[in-house]
This record gives structure tokens, C-alpha cells and sequence, in this order.
């Protein structure tokens, strides 16, 4: 019996992939681990979770400007407005619905969707003017609703950027995302429904703010009080996802590459969870590089080190690169010399534990003193290699080892730029 | 000759106990930096000049002016410290940046004509004449990397109390502080000098009033026992005193050091 098991095991195999044929099923085009979704239990799509924010003297609270509410002044001239809207002045401008740079909207609502709630507004953290007042006025009126500012609160208005949504994304819609995002970038999944900026036509919706009305916000999501579909969350990951769809087909190949190189030049894992992915130009995230097009990713390990990473796809090499490593440091008080030879031998072993190349190291320089944060203070060592690419090591005075950030980077920032941007 | 050896080793095992018969606790108050020189080394011949600013402390600035020189001694900061800030005309006719990595020589030494040896004789002549005695210095930064940026060097002292350091304890500086008296800043006073004298002086400082004297201190080689049974595998322990206590009424406690653990230094008790 046991000579014709292995056998029957061989005889098995092609059936299997038979069976994968009829289903369709098609290798992700990918080196990454799929990502596991976890559904939590402790999920909460009310706005209850709002309330908290919102409550004076919490951990974590609205400033006085951004609570859901007018002031008491706002109010009283919110009731002589009223009667002057009454007798017939209007507002120049209409704000109901209205989807782009908001300063004041008012928003329809479901009322299924937003626990009864059928209108929502968004007021600046700027004191209230008698015509913005009176847009509001006027945008509840068109809904056949008078307007009472009492009946404001966190469940159906924000203020002054108190807030970035109209309740917390759930973990387990987050997890989602991600996997749908995945889905969208890497497998070419859409939805049927486009999604709608307008939030009365399927319960999601998106408005872009004034940032000077909204303490730099530049949107505000509408999320219903319920547990979003896979398709509602896959039609927002699609109109808000910046990226450029002609590059989403190289986005495997390029991930392998930064993940190869990630080990070459870091030492990170094959076993990493990708965080975030996309493509920009490498000049937005760092002074000392120009317009090259970049691909960048976030990557996790199990035990929570991070490591990024930049590829220049036209040169195919990473440019920049990161890792963290996490640290649960107190505070510490104490201050050495940032020039003592001590860190220069630590800097150095660290990054010859990570090189997988075996590449020379042509110098070790301090830069001297810096904050490690929230845990005192330390130093920066610059370790530069063969072909003066360098890591930038930061090593706490309290541990007297490596902490925090390790960098990579390939480009340094020209003095005489530096000196343009400080004084000209 | 027995004799003389005996008394050697009774030297010998007394000198750590007079050591740490200098030790003791104290209460904080903050420092009072002499008015005079600090309005001399803001403001030089322009000294008589200066003119209190309307604060809550006293603050010195000239006639008509805005920005540097000014100078002024801070105790509303909490912790009973006082912070010091001298800022000389310089810091307006000079582009000094000794806190830009980019700038900092590694080499220690900075392309001017002041040495590091003169820019610490100076420095410690100005810390003279603040009445500032008690201190250790920490560090020399030569900065001036950048062609186009004037060199100089950035000296950080820091307070010393009975000939040892003095350390905040990590409950002083909560992770999340919203607001800066929240927070013990480090008693250290930073100097910035180049080719045309001094810059800039800041720090933050106590002074320091006995409650008790001549407390015992266990050896060393206790400590390092005591941090062991802590968990803690030192090859040193370093005596210092450790502040600690709330914003209104810090103390200092003599302490033994590793890492960032504290015992105390009279009977190895855990104290962070």
C-alpha cells in the first residue's frame, strides 16, 4: 500500500491543476505573501466612536474652533438671519451638495445610512460670517428644513478640520482595503458602479475642503453607519487611489527588484508584508534628489522592523532606502560626546551586518548630536561605501546602540543648494 | 613597615567612603546667572543701553531694536530652573548653523582661525563670569562644512553637583507633552563662538540647597551587584545624582547610574 501512495500522489497532481484550469484560477503576478485579512469582532460603524473625540478634557481632543457646533454668537446671529432669509435675502452661493473646495457645505444624507441623520455640515474653524450663516440657512431650506444651530453635533456636522471622516474606518475595513487595492492595482479588478463623490446616491461620498477653512484638510469622506460592501470599499480604493494606471502592470516586477535589493543593501527578509506601494517623482520625498520616477514601497516584518525603499525604474537601481527599527526607550537625560570613536565602530559593524554585498566601507563620519525621539538624545554616523553611496545610523546615548532609523542614499544634498534654501 | 602598610589599606578603604561623604540630597531652585555679565557679553559697550522688556522675567533687549542681541533669565519654565538665553549681535550678522548635519565637521576641527582649545578657554571664561562653576564638558562641535556658511564651534557643558553629573528623571519629560513646562529641560548650557567672539549662549540650570549632608553611599561594586539583581548586566555603575520629583519641588538624590536605571546610591533601592 505504501509503494502505490506516492504514486497516487503523482497521478493527483496534474488533476488539481485540471481543476484549477476550470475554475480560473491565475497566479498573482507577484513575489509579495497574499495578505491575510483578519476580521476583528470589535468593529463599530457608528459614529458613537466620534463622541469620545469630541468630549472637552479627553486624551485626545477637539480644540475649542474645530467642536461640531456654532459658537454662541455664530447662534444668536444664526436666529436674525433666519428671520432675514425669511423675509427673503439669500445667499449668493448655493453650498448644498456642493463637492469641491468646500469652505461651507450642507450635505443630503440617507437617513438609513446615517442613523437617521438627513443632513450634514461642515463650517471653517474661521469665525462665521452672516453670508456663510446664511448659506447654511439657505441649503436646509431647499431640503424644507429650518435650520436650528442647537441641533448640531458630531453626528451631523464638522468643524475646522476636527475630523477627516464621518466615523473611523473599521481595522477590518482597512485590511479590506488593502487586499482590494491589491486586487485593483495588481489583478485589474473594478467595479461595475463608479463611485460618486455625491454621498445621498449610495451612502459614500467625498468632498475636497479649502484648507485655510480646515486647518490644511483637504477632504472629507463620508462613510455610512454600517458595514461597507467589498464593492463600495473597492470603488472608493479606485477614485482615490493617486497612482498611474500604466504603471500598475509593472508594479510586480519592480516590488521583486526593491525587495532583492532591500536584502542586498539592508538585509531585510524575503518574509515581509507590504505596507503601501505606489510611484511618484523622488524629489517630492527627499531635497537631495531631482525628477527621477520612482517606485516606492513599505514593507513590515513579523517582529515590526520596517524597511522602504526607492527604485529609480529607468536606472533599475534603488536610490534611497530605509529600515526601523522599533525601540521602547524611556526618556533618558544623558549626554556624551557625539564625536567619541565609540559610535564610528558601532555604525560601522551595523551596516557591515547588513551589506549582503560585502562592499567596502570608504569612511565613517559623526554628524553629531540628535534627538532620538522620546528617548533623549544621540548621535548620527554617516557610513560611507566604496561608491559613495552612505547609510546615516543613528545610535542612542542611553543604550549605546543602534536605534530608530537607519537610511541609504545614493545622493547627497549639494552644499550650495542647501545654502539657497537656508538664506536666498 | 606592617604599619605603613595598614595604614595604606585603611587609607585606602576610607577614601571611597570620604568620596561618598560628599553626597547628599538637595532641593532645586533656579540659578541666578549674574545680571551683570550676562548684559555684558549680550550687549558689550552697548551694556548700559540695554532695557528690561515687558515680561514675566527679566528680559533685555535695545532701544528701538527687534530681534538680536537680547538676553534674559527665565524661571517661570518650571522644575525651578532657569533658563538662560544670551543672543550677541552676531546672531543676526552671522549664518551660523551648528545644528545642521550637513555642516558639522567630523574632522572636530572648524575652518576658522579659533581652535577648539581657544573656543574652551573662552567659553569657560564667559560660564566664569555667569558664576557658573559647577559643570563638565560634553562636547566640542566644530561646524562650517558648508563652503559658503562662516565656521565655528558649539560647546555643551552640563551640570555637575558635588563633582558628579546631574540627570532628569525619565517621569520629568512625559512622552507626550503638549506644553513646554510640562517637561524638565537638561541642565546643560550651550555656547556657540566663532572668529568674531561669541554668539550665542542658551541652557538651563539649578541651583541646589542641602536638606542632607554627608549621606553614605555604597561602593560601587554594590551597585553593579544591585543592578544585576535588577536584571541589568553592568561593567560600571556611574555615581551621579538623579532629579526627580514633581514640577513645583524637584529633588536631587544621590544615585548610582547604568544605562538608563537609577538605584540609589545610599541603599541600592530601585529609583528608575
Amino acid at each position: 500500500m505504501r509503494k502505490w501512495f506516492p504514486m497516487l500522489l503523482v497521478l493527483a497532481l496534474p488533476l488539481t491543476g485540471a481543476a484549477a484550469q476550470a475554475n480560473e484560477v491565475v497566479a498573482l503576478p507577484t513575489v509579495a505573501p497574499l495578505q491575510q485579512v483578519e476580521v476583528s469582532t470589535a468593529v463599530d460603524y457608528t459614529s458613537a466612536s466620534l463622541a469620545e473625540y469630541y468630549t472637552p478634557g479627553g486624551t485626545e481632543c477637539a480644540v475649542d474652533e474645530q467642536m461640531p457646533r456654532m459658537s454662541a454668537e455664530e447662534s444668536e446671529r444664526a436666529a436674525a438671519l433666519l428671520q432675514d432669509y425669511q423675509a427673503g435675502e439669500r445667499p449668493a452661493e448655493n453650498v448644498l451638495n456642493k463637492l469641491e473646495n468646500a469652505v461651507v457645505g450642507v450635505y443630503t444624507l440617507n437617513p438609513e445610512d446615517y442613523e437617521g441623520e438627513t443632513l450634514y455640515t461642515l463650517l471653517p474653524v474661521t469665525p462665521l460670517t452672516d453670508e456663510q450663516i446664511l448659506e447654511v440657512i439657505d441649503a436646509f431650506a431647499q431640503c424644507g428644513q429650518t435650520f436650528d444651530p442647537d441641533t448640531l453635533s458630531y453626528r451631523n456636522c464638522m468643524r475646522g478640520g476636527g475630523i477627516e471622516a464621518s466615523r473611523f474606518l473599521q481595522e477590518e475595513e482597512r485590511e479590506r482595503m488593502n487586499t482590494l487595492t491589491d486586487l485593483y492595482i495588481r489583478q485589474g479588478f473594478v467595479s461595475e458602479t463608479a463611485y460618486t463623490p455625491l454621498i445621498s446616491d449610495d451612502g459614500l461620498g467625498m468632498v475636497t475642503l479649502d484648507p485655510d477653512s480646515y486647518c490644511g484638510m483637504e477632504d472629507y469622506h463620508f462613510f455610512p453607519c454600517r458595514r461597507m460592501t467589498d464593492d463600495e470599499l473597492l470603488r472608493f480604493v479606485i477614485y482615490t487611489e493617486t497612482g498611474d494606471p500604466t504603471e500598475y502592470g509593472n508594479y510586480a516586477a519592480y516590488e521583486k527588484r526593491l525587495r532583492l535589493e532591500l536584502s542586498r543593501l539592508m538585509g531585510a527578509p524575503l518574509v515581509m508584508t507590504r505596507q503601501y506601494e505606489g510611484m511618484s517623482e523622488m524629489g517630492d520625498f527627499s531635497v537631495k534628489y531631482g525628477d527621477e520616477t520612482v517606485y516606492y514601497a513599505s514593507f513590515q516584518t513579523l517582529d515590526g522592523v520596517q524597511y522602504g525603499g526607492y527604485l529609480d525604474v529607468e536606472t533599475d537601481r534603488v536610490v534611497s532606502a530605509n529600515l526601523y527599527l522599533p525601540y521602547t526607550l524611556q526618556y533618558s537625560d544623558l549626554y556624551l560626546d557625539p564625536f567619541d570613536g565609540q559610535w564610528l565602530a558601532v555604525a560601522q559593524e551595523a551596516v557591515s551586518q547588513l551589506r549582503g554585498d560585502g562592499m567596502e566601507i570608504r569612511a565613517v563620519e559623526s554628524r553629531g548630536e540628535t534627538d532620538v525621539q522620546d528617548a533623549g538624545y544621540g548621535v548620527m554616523v554617516d557610513v560611507i561605501m566604496e561608491d559613495g553611496s552612505y547609510y546615516n545610523v543613528q545610535i542612542a546615548y542611553q543604550t549605546g546602540a543602534v536605534c530608530g532609523w537607519i537610511t541609504y542614499d545614493t545622493h547627497t544634498l549639494d552644499p550650495d543648494q542647501l545654502y539657497a534654501m537656508m538664506y536666498e | 613597615m606592617k604599619r605603613l602598610i595598614c595604614v595604606l589599606l585603611l587609607g585606602l578603604l576610607i577614601l571611597p567612603s570620604a568620596s561618598a561623604g560628599a553626597m547628599g540630597e538637595y532641593t532645586l531652585s533656579p540659578f541666578a546667572f549674574d545680571t551683570e555679565a550676562m548684559l555684558t557679553l549680550a550687549f558689550g559697550d552697548q551694556a548700559a543701553d540695554a532695557q528690561l522688556n515687558d515680561r514675566d522675567y527679566p528680559f533685555y533687549d535695545l532701544p528701538n531694536s527687534s530681534g538680536a542681541p537680547f538676553c534674559g533669565q527665565n524661571d517661570t519654565m518650571g522644575f525651578q530652573q532657569m533658563k538662560l538665553t544670551v543672543y550677541t549681535a552676531l546672531v543676526s550678522t552671522e549664518q551660523y548653523e551648528p545644528f545642521i548635519p550637513e555642516n558639522i565637521e567630523p574632522s572636530g576641527v572648524a575652518k576658522c582661525a579659533l581652535t577648539p582649545q581657544q573656543a574652551l578657554a573662552d567659553a569657560e571664561a564667559w560660564l566664569a563670569e555667569l558664576g557658573v562653576t559647577d559643570y563638565a564638558l560634553q562636547s566640542v562641535t566644530a561646524y562650517g562644512r558648508v563652503s559658503k556658511l562662516p565656521g565655528g564651534y558649539l560647546l555643551a557643558f552640563g551640570q555637575t553637583l558635588d563633582g558628579v553629573p546631574v540627570y532628569w528623571a525619565a517621569s520629568t519629560h512625559p512622552e507626550e507633552t503638549y506644553s513646554p513646562a510640562a517637561a524638565a529641560q537638561p541642565n546643560r548650557i550651550k555656547v556657540v563662538v566663532g572668529d568674531n567672539g561669541l554668539i550665542l549662549i542658551t541652557g538651563w540650570w539649578n541651583a541646589f540647597t542641602p536638606t542632607k549632608q554627608d549621606a553614605a553611599v555604597i561602593s560601587e561594586e554594590e551597585a553593579i551587584a544591585a543592578f544585576a539583581d535588577m536584571g541589568e548586566d553592568a561593567a560600571s555603575a556611574e555615581l551621579c545624582y538623579l532629579l526627580a520629583g514633581t514640577q513645583d519641588a524637584p529633588v536631587a538624590l544621590p544615585a548610582y547610574r547604568s544605562q538608563n536605571r537609577f538605584i540609589s546610591a545610599e541603599d541600592g533601592a530601585v529609583l528608575q
